[in-house]
């Protein structure tokens, strides 16, 4: 009742800046500041390269990368739709048991994929090349390709200070995933008018930026919901990974999420502890990763900026709207949740306003996306690339 | 000169039980167990959410000399009933001083440091609270 009451008051538009205690000023600072400082990724070492982003570009727009020339990343990381492609389970050359997600602030990320199979993004950018399902490409197919195209090996060479033709195949994809790294590291979102608000609070400023029921589904987020062990942080996750009771069978089995991620992780050559890598100092999480049972079924737990602007969501493309998704958690099942998981989530109950607030709040996380554009001129002194 | 030889060793001796005896904690935080003591701090301090980082521990029997056995590390939010997703590797610098690495908080509350130190076939654990 005095929940309701509550919410009622903010709706109503009775918020000031008193109305926020120190624990949830604390909270709130602790998601921003937006925009964060770029850091550039030490195990790519073309991280933030002006060559190495355009190069990246246009690898990333480029159907050769696939079987039959017929998908580029472009394709299911659409510019015109976050770098999502908006629906459940898209497919490739087969059909995908897990969602497309937006590529979105990629730099302040740990892990990739939503079982977290890897640790840098070079690696999470070689792996749909080669998926069947996916681009189905070939190692061979991918290296002769490149190899036969003089304006792409010249750019390759003047980026890297290195021969394509010298190099092995695998090498070569190597290079093609830091090259992707770079050009997708660029696509981040704006600030939002969450951040606004934010900087007002603790500014002491007029709180203007949030209306009424924006700031008691923030009220929600940070205190009785919840949320915020989960969605921490100026991106609005903790990087890690979470059992919410969302099904992890598919269509032709189970899929383990987190678990499956950490073996195939701490398995492959391409982690930052591996020969690829050009900082095995960086791999710090990935050395004291541990297995453990509850890991089965956990997912990734994704940003929350641009939330409003990313659906559908889950890991399967299982709830089509913001709105189910506030009901998924207001009427969460705890049957389906794992008895030795972790004890923060039960049922909110929530009521229909409060269910408003939360989306309203939510929806102020958005903000346009931006990402690095066509540099015409680097490139100068090599020849003019392909159609 | 007979008398220097037998002395020397004497005095040596006393100057290495004089050393195993002041064995010191330190740090910003500190727990004891049945027999023993720890003393750290974190680097950096303080801890930033969903950030790596170490300890910097000292351990300390209670008569006065320097743990030197092994150390298993973890920390757990007991509000929640969950630890971390990191296993902390543990290197021993010198008797008693301890480099621990690995440790990444994924949530935002209390957190809880467990050790469980073990010497000569048994074993003690030290809880110490990390309020946030």
């Amino acid at each position: 009742m005095m929940r309701l009451l509550i919410s009622l008051l903010f709706t109503c538009g009775l918020a000031a800046a008193s109305d926020w205690s120190a624990t949830e000023r604390a909270f709130v600072q602790s998601l921003g500041p937006w925009p964060q400082a770029a850091v550039a990724d030490a195990s790519n070492r073309l991280s933030g390269d002006v060559r190495a982003i355009e190069l990246g570009r246009q690898l990333f727009f480029d159907r050769r990368l696939s079987a039959n020339n017929a998908l580029a990343c472009a394709d299911c990381h659409r510019p015109d739709a976050q770098f999502a492609d908006g629906i459940a389970l898209n497919r490739g050359f087969g059909a995908l048991a897990r969602h497309t997600p937006a590529l979105l602030n990629l730099s302040q990320r740990y892990w990739f994929g939503w079982g977290g199979e890897n640790d840098n993004l070079w690696a999470q950018s070689m792996r749909p090349i080669l998926t069947p399902e996916e681009m189905n490409a070939s190692l061979t197919q991918v290296s002769e390709t490149l190899r036969q195209d003089d304006a792409f090996a010249c750019r390759f060479q003047a980026t890297t200070g290195l021969a394509l033709q010298t190099l092995d195949e695998q090498t070569q994809l190597v290079w093609i995933g830091k090259l992707l790294a770079a050009y997708q590291e660029t696509i981040v979102t704006g600030r939002t008018a969450f951040d606004t608000f934010r900087d007002q609070l603790l500014q002491g400023q007029p709180l203007t930026a949030l209306n009424a029921s924006e700031q008691a589904g923030l009220k929600l987020f940070i205190g009785e919901g919840r949320c915020v062990f989960c969605h921490s942080g100026a991106g609005f996750s903790n990087g890690e990974f979470g059992d919410i009771g969302v099904s992890f069978f598919t269509a032709s089995g189970v899929d383990k999420g987190r678990y499956a991620g950490i073996q195939s992780v701490t398995r492959s050559p391409f982690n930052r502890l591996g020969a690829f890598s050009d900082s095995i100092a960086s791999g710090s999480r990935t050395q004291h990763i541990q297995l453990l049972h509850r890991n089965w079924g956990e997912f990734r737990v994704p940003s929350l900026r641009n939330v409003a602007d990313t659906a559908p969501y889950m890991h399967n493309g299982s709830v089509e709207t913001l709105a189910e998704v506030v009901d998924f958690y207001s009427e969460l099942d705890e049957e389906r949740l794992h008895t030795d998981g972790e004890k923060i989530l039960r049922p909110l109950h929530l009521s229909a306003p409060e269910k408003q607030n939360l989306i309203a709040f939510l929806q102020s996380l958005s903000a346009p996306v931006s990402a690095a554009t066509d540099q015409p001129d680097l490139f100068q002194n090599c020849p003019q690339a392909a159609g | 000169m007979t008398i220097k030889r037998l002395l020397l060793p004497l005095f040596s001796l006393t100057l290495a039980g004089q050393a195993l005896a002041d064995c010191q904690l330190s740090g910003d935080y500190s727990g004891h167990a049945q027999s023993l003591s720890v003393g750290f701090s974190t680097l950096p301090a303080p801890v930033a959410i969903g950030e790596a980082f170490s300890l910097m521990l000292t351990a300390c029997h209670d008569d006065g000399t320097p743990f030197t056995g092994q150390i298993t590390a973890s920390a757990v939010m007991p509000a929640h009933q969950h630890g971390m997703n990191y296993q902390p590797t543990v290197q021993r610098l010198a008797p008693g001083h301890y480099r621990l690495d690995g440790y990444l908080f994924h949530m935002p509350g209390d957190w809880q440091f467990q050790f469980r130190m073990a010497s000569g076939g048994r074993y003690e654990t030290v809880t110490v609270d990390y309020p946030q």
